[in-house]
């Protein structure tokens, strides 16, 4: 069965340090941990690719930075990923951009994990498409941190384990990605709002 | 356990005299009766159920297993229904349904009419027990006693078949359903007893729709009418529940028309994976990839078939019919799942038809580059897609009938997850 692509904000996914498999298959796929209690194989976001740069030396190897309003997703393409890395190279941001990938990641030298991202596919989408992500985004993580004191949920206890941060602040980061959306709309829809309010 | 505590329960259990039980136990031990055996022979001679190799032992439905070999339970009947099958080239009746007593449900089959009804509180005396799917089900033969208590037992469940077609699942026996009769034909199959006459089609209620089938062809079911279907089961077509009218189901003609509905029921991918295949459902998520064998394919001219590099795994090498074909993976973050989409809706995406495709495959001299051109206009946006689900070990497929781009207004969704989620904007 193909794995879900779970809908994770920038701030979350870059705390997900921790990876494991469920089996010693040497082929078994690996998960990236998600602190909301969840295993991710694949993620889908939708962000603003706002800098690209070719840091390879002998082969083009492109990072994009891709934002989302909780923070920045890093995506590197090299050779293995040619439509990727094509799209990376054509593309001037800032442009809103769908990314399909799996979660890599890498330990610095000072003991530090960074998160990032191994595009299967990146292709340019309109602000309305950005919009959805990020409400259908914080739906899914507000649904992750409501199941996580559930009996049973694996990955959950897991996270407990791992990390050290609350779900709750996912929760707020969520909440909080939601009331930007509605500000960075239409500047009128508060004043709308406000006159449809009744009055005594 | 010595003799006493077996006759007590002994006694109990057939409601004799623990004293007379004890003693007729004592006398076939004597002669080295092994005590199972003994316990059996006591049990004849009380006009007890038995015969097989164990007590049957009276529990709860819950503590049921299928470890037990047989059972002795006092149950509600909240379920029944007669079906027709062939069993080592005999055609046997049987009736099938669900018990429950407070702690539970279980299945049942009944190999022949006890004549208990849905709503009736029964003991079901040394009832055979056997695994179905891993969960343990409830047989009724020869050697069951079922016997009519005067004391209604109180059960959490529905009593009844009476349901929605948005509730029922394969596997569901004894239904009762009001419909409307969406779409109705005669055919003729090749059924076990030669050639039939049957009826197939399509009906609807206020919840959904499901495909059924009419095995013994009912006068009042003809298009457009309204029909209350009663004693009708529920077996998986391609995945999906498909609504079954027998010979021992009662079909009535309705004054008051039901009602269909048109739009599908929508859920997320994971709740419509999980129910495990749906005749009509709508499935909204982003497209994140289109799948190998889109585009412009070739069909078996035999089978109809995809085929590749002009080879049919049925038909060997044949010359291959175009087509226009798309396979993109939905997701929402929930599942996932393949959409199918068909000639028409894959050239309102592609904005050409089967000649433009040919067309522009022979000017890049590559087929593929349809396969692309699709692919970039999908790939990442959000759409809708309404069809049929169906789902196997590989995976879940929409074979859809609709597929547009989601047009919700995400402003609007964000307020009414602020308001939902009690924060306000």
């Amino acid at each position: 069965m193909r794995e879900v692509a779970r809908r994770v904000f920038a701030s979350e996914f870059n705390d997900a340090s921790h990876t494991f498999k469920e089996s010693d298959d040497e082929r078994a796929p690996a998960y990236q941990l998600l602190p909301t209690g969840e295993k991710a194989n694949r993620v889908f976001f939708v962000g603003t690719l706002t800098e690209k740069e070719d840091i390879g030396e002998d082969n083009e190897y492109w990072r994009g930075r891709i934002v989302d309003p909780t923070g920045t997703f890093f995506v590197y393409a090299g050779q293995y990923q040619p439509e990727a890395a094509s799209t990376l190279r054509d593309l001037d941001p800032p442009a809103y951009v769908a990314v399909v990938g799996k979660p890599r990641t890498y330990e610095t030298d000072d003991g530090n994990v960074n998160v990032s991202v191994r595009p299967e596919s990146i292709t340019v989408v309109d602000a309305a498409t950005r919009d959805r992500w990020v409400v259908e985004t914080a739906e899914r993580t507000v649904e992750r941190v409501a199941a996580f004191e559930d009996e049973g949920n694996e990955y959950a206890r897991m996270a407990a384990d791992r990390y050290d941060a609350d779900p709750d602040r996912y929760r707020e980061v969520a909440v909080e990605a939601l009331r930007g959306m509605d500000e960075d709309g239409d500047a009128d829809a508060t004043d709308t709002d406000g006159q449809a309010e009744p009055t005594p | 356990m010595d003799v006493d505590n077996h006759a007590e329960e002994l006694a109990s259990a057939l409601g004799v005299d623990k004293e007379e039980v004890k003693e007729d136990l004592e006398n076939l031990l004597q002669y080295s009766v092994p005590i199972d055996e003994a316990k059996q022979s006591v049990r004849r001679k009380h006009g007890g159920g038995g015969g097989g190799d164990a007590t049957p032992e009276s529990l709860d439905l819950a503590d049921l297993t299928t470890e037990h070999d047989n059972v002795t339970v006092t149950v509600r009947v909240l379920t029944k229904g007669t079906r027709s099958i062939r069993y080592q080239g005999e055609d046997i009746t049987i009736r099938e349904g669900e018990f429950a007593d407070e702690t539970g449900t279980v299945s049942y089959t009944a190999w022949q009419e006890f004549g208990f009804e849905p709503g009736d509180t029964v003991t079901v005396g040394n009832a055979g027990v056997r695994e179905w799917e891993g969960h343990p089900e409830l047989n009724l033969g020869d050697s069951t006693s079922v016997a009519l208590e005067s004391e209604e037992l109180e059960v959490p469940n529905e009593i009844g078949g009476e349901r929605e077609l948005i509730e029922l699942e394969p596997g569901d026996r004894g239904r009762t359903v009001e419909v409307s009769v969406v779409e109705v034909e005669e055919r003729t199959i090749d059924g076990r007893d030669g050639e039939t006459e049957i009826l197939s089609g399509v009906i609807g209620d206020e919840t959904g729709r499901l495909p059924f089938t009419d095995w013994d062809p009912h006068p009042e079911i003809e298009t457009g009418e309204s029909v209350r279907l009663e004693d009708v089961y529920v077996r998986e077509y391609r995945g999906a529940p498909s609504v079954n009218v027998s010979a021992f189901s009662t079909v009535e003609s309705l004054d008051e028309p039901v009602t269909v509905t048109d739009t599908a029921p929508s859920m997320s991918i994971g709740e419509a994976v999980t129910a495990g295949g749906l005749f009509d459902v709508e499935l909204s998520g982003n497209v994140i990839e289109v799948r190998d064998g889109s585009g412009l394919i070739q069909r078996c001219p035999e089978c109809n078939r995809a085929i590749q590099n002009g080879e049919c795994r049925s038909h060997g090498d044949v010359e291959g019919v175009d087509d226009l074909r798309t396979k993109a993976i939905l997701d929402d973050g929930t599942g996932t799942c393949t959409v199918i989409l068909g000639r028409e809706l894959t050239e309102g995406i592609y904005g050409g038809d089967l000649d433009d495709a040919r067309e522009a495959a022979r000017e890049a001299m590559d087929r593929e580059v349809v396969a692309e051109e699709i692919a970039a206009a999908l790939v990442g946006d959000a759409y809708s897609a309404r069809g049929s689900l169906s789902v196997d070990e590989y995976g879940a497929n929409l074979n859809a009938d609709a597929f547009e781009p989601v047009d919700e207004d995400p402003e609007t969704a964000a307020r009414d997850l602020l308001a939902e989620l009690g924060v306000g904007a």
